[in-house]
């Protein structure tokens, strides 16, 4: 046996496990691509550089404490599944565009990638192995063995074993078909009425960028003066950001629009809570927050729409009745024995025909809680959703210690959703900082700009004196 | 830090220009957050795929043409054509995914086959492509697996469904003879008989593996 072989045998999973991908995961390898990626990240903003060899270490570590993460895509015949993965992922520097694709063998097999930067942590997953929630608890993971391996007394392995206990006692169950047999069986007694149809919601156009390029905006504000906005107009934080979202958009690319369609967020919404689950897989579900504009219409309006549609969906019975129906179709008999390949080309057929209903995600993790021992080592955390072809921007938001970060991902050369949006929140009186992934290149910042600047600055200085001396 | 006076937001990073509205910025402090690193644009693997696919197509069209204008009775062309395509279908494989040697296995077994029928059916078809080199490349294929299992045994479970795919080639083979296609029946029925015994090791020597790889395989629910 090879030294490779040795070393990888030191991973937390089972050589012979193998998983199925959960109800909403098994559509995500079907319809990624290079552009449509499937790629999230969520990021820890460190107060201190990022040490390599420690972060290295630390994901070792927790891939071992979380095996759910261990794993490869393979597809068989008729479905595809989770095969244990046996490597050893590799910390890198970041050198690519967020949320660029993960697939194949560039990770080694895994499913996941971590990079550092300079104080930043990325750790960007593909979301058929986990979402928003699963993928934050590892990286917490990650970072409670990164400070463990720094520094014992500050985070001690004590809290990691009990964090690990609490977190991943089901870690690759299929929450969506547990609970699909508990909304079959209750669905005639609760009072459920059929959500109507959806039409078609107005898309955000523009031109795209060549390859994976993708265009990350994030507005730093403080969480306590934005959440006293919301209250101030008896809303959440969600209904708030969310009408902020469609009146942005009314005022910005909808206006050269010629149809009337609506403008639709579709809203993620973590499930665990509602149904009491642990997994580490996916386990969520959506809601399309749907206003159609019209004449005229003020912040205020849109918000008023915007806390009905919360109100009439935002209910258990709407949840267990959208996991019903997306199970079902998985378990109707003929559907189990169709190969793989026609099953990717109906599930993009759908997946395509539910993208039309709604003109932007957004996605709000809300905020993160973290033990005081390593509050003082951390500034923020950040997500990011990877944009696509149809989908050219997306939103999402965390916050942590007072620090909310709003972050724009986009595919297309046009920021003025992210601009209006931005001045609407400076117009009312919150302190916005901006941090963006545009970045001069290297040798540039090199070349022109020790040279030029002073050079410039002596001839001034020297015409004058002249002119002095000459009068 | 540096703040945009259009805007009226901090921008902490180190740009000149305000990304929200491309003003020039106002440089308040030094401290500057580096975020993100300049991407450099690289070599990808499509545009290597695009160049061999191109020069493929180039290459064929010039064949083609030269047995066009060049009299002559021979076909050659075909053949010319058969390789190219015999190597563009290679070079895409290991562009693609070329790390499992199964797979290249699998891949070698099949291009060679074609390319030595064509080869054989444009020759005046002697049959020794059906009677003698697919069922040795059968053959040779199981072997190799058996060979990749007992180098490097830690990667077993990557090479089952390309076993038990090469079995049931060796089988479908023994159907050229029965078919008549093929005039010789020893080669066939040995591609057979290797290639399921080679399969067959793999069952009895590694039973919780293959059982396993097979369930992962062909699992419908």
């Amino acid at each position: 046996m090879s030294a490779k072989g040795k070393r990888s045998s030191h991973s937390g999973i089972n050589e012979y496990y193998w998983g199925r991908l959960d109800n909403a995961a098994k559509l995500v390898p079907a319809v990624s691509d290079t552009r449509g990626t499937n790629v999230f990240r969520v990021s820890a903003i460190l107060r201190d550089e990022v040490r390599p060899d420690i972060l290295q270490k630390a994901l070792e570590r927790a891939l071992k404490l979380l095996p759910a993460f261990a794993v490869k895509l393979h597809h068989g015949l008729f479905w595809y599944y989770f095969d244990a993965n046996r490597e050893i992922p590799r910390v890198r520097e970041e050198h690519r565009y967020p949320c660029s694709p993960i697939l194949g063998a560039h990770e080694n097999g895994f499913l996941f990638r971590v990079t550092y930067y300079h104080k930043r942590i990325n750790l960007e997953v593909f979301h058929a192995l986990s979402d928003g929630m699963g993928t934050t608890q590892f990286l917490h993971l990650i970072l409670f063995c990164y400070f463990n391996l720094l520094d014992d007394a500050e985070m001690t392995s004590e809290f990691i074993r009990s964090y690990c206990e609490r977190i991943a006692r089901d870690f690759d169950e299929d929450s969506f078909a547990r609970n699909s047999e508990i909304a079959d069986n209750t669905r005639s007694d609760s009072v459920v009425s059929k959500p109507e149809k959806e039409s078609d919601a107005f898309h955000i156009q523009g031109y795209s960028y060549d390859g994976t390029r993708l265009n990350v905006l994030c507005a730093l504000m403080p969480t306590d003066k934005l959440l006293a906005l919301a209250h101030d107009s008896s809303s959440t934080m969600s209904e708030y950001m969310c009408a902020l979202i469609i009146y942005s958009i009314i005022n910005t690319s909808y206006r050269h629009s010629k149809h009337n369609r609506p403008i639709a967020v579709s809203l993620p919404v973590n499930l665990r809570g509602m149904f009491g689950s642990t997994t580490m897989r996916n386990f969520f579900g959506h809601v399309n927050i749907a206003v159609t504009p019209k004449d005229e219409m003020t912040f205020d309006d849109v918000l008023g729409e915007v806390k009905e549609r919360f109100k009439a969906c935002l209910t258990r019975g709407y949840f267990e009745r959208q996991i019903a129906d997306n199970v079902r179709i998985e378990k109707i008999p003929p559907v189990k024995f169709v190969p793989i390949w026609i099953k990717d080309l109906i599930m993009r057929y759908f997946f395509s025909r539910a993208e039309k209903k709604y003109t932007i995600t957004f996605s709000n993790l809300g905020r993160m809680q973290l033990p005081e021992a390593i509050a003082g080592k951390l500034r923020r955390f950040e997500m990011l959703l990877g944009a696509s072809r149809t989908h050219p921007k997306k939103i999402s938001m965390c916050s942590y210690n007072n620090e909310l970060a709003l972050s724009f991902s986009s595919t297309i050369d046009d920021n003025s959703l992210e601009r209006f949006m931005i001045m609407q929140l400076v117009e009312r009186g919150i302190d916005v900082s901006i941090v963006s992934n545009e970045t001069p290149e290297p040798e540039k910042v090199k070349n022109i700009k020790p040279e030029k600047k002073p050079k410039a600055d002596k001839n001034k200085n020297k015409t004058v004196k002249k002119e002095r001396v000459d009068k | 830090m540096r703040i945009c006076p259009n805007c009226k937001v901090s921008i902490e990073n180190d740009l000149d220009y305000c990304p929200l509205c491309d003003m020039e910025t106002d440089k308040v402090s030094d401290d500057f957050e580096l975020d993100y690193p300049y991407i450099k644009t690289r070599f990808s693997r499509r545009l290597f795929a695009k160049i061999v696919t191109f020069l493929a197509v180039v290459f064929a069209a010039v064949s083609f043409l030269i047995n066009h204008l060049v009299p002559t009775d021979n076909p050659w062309a075909f053949i010319t054509a058969a390789a190219i395509a015999y190597i563009w279908l290679n070079l895409m494989n290991l562009i693609s995914n070329a790390r499992n040697p199964g797979s290249i296995t699998l891949w070698q077994l099949l291009t060679v086959s074609g390319l030595t029928f064509v080869i054989d059916y444009l020759t005046g078809w002697h049959k020794w492509s059906v009677n003698y080199v697919i069922p040795a490349l059968i053959m040779a294929a199981a072997v190799a697996i058996v060979l990749c299992i007992a180098i490097r045994p830690v990667k077993y479970r990557a090479y089952t469904l390309y076993q038990l795919v090469i079995a049931v080639l060796g089988v479908l083979a023994v159907l050229l003879w029965i078919f008549g296609y093929s005039d010789v029946e020893w080669p066939v029925v040995a591609a057979a008989a290797t290639s399921l015994l080679c399969f067959a090791a793999m069952v009895v020597f590694a039973n919780r593996y293959t059982r396993n790889e097979l369930k992962k395989r062909f699992h419908v629910k």
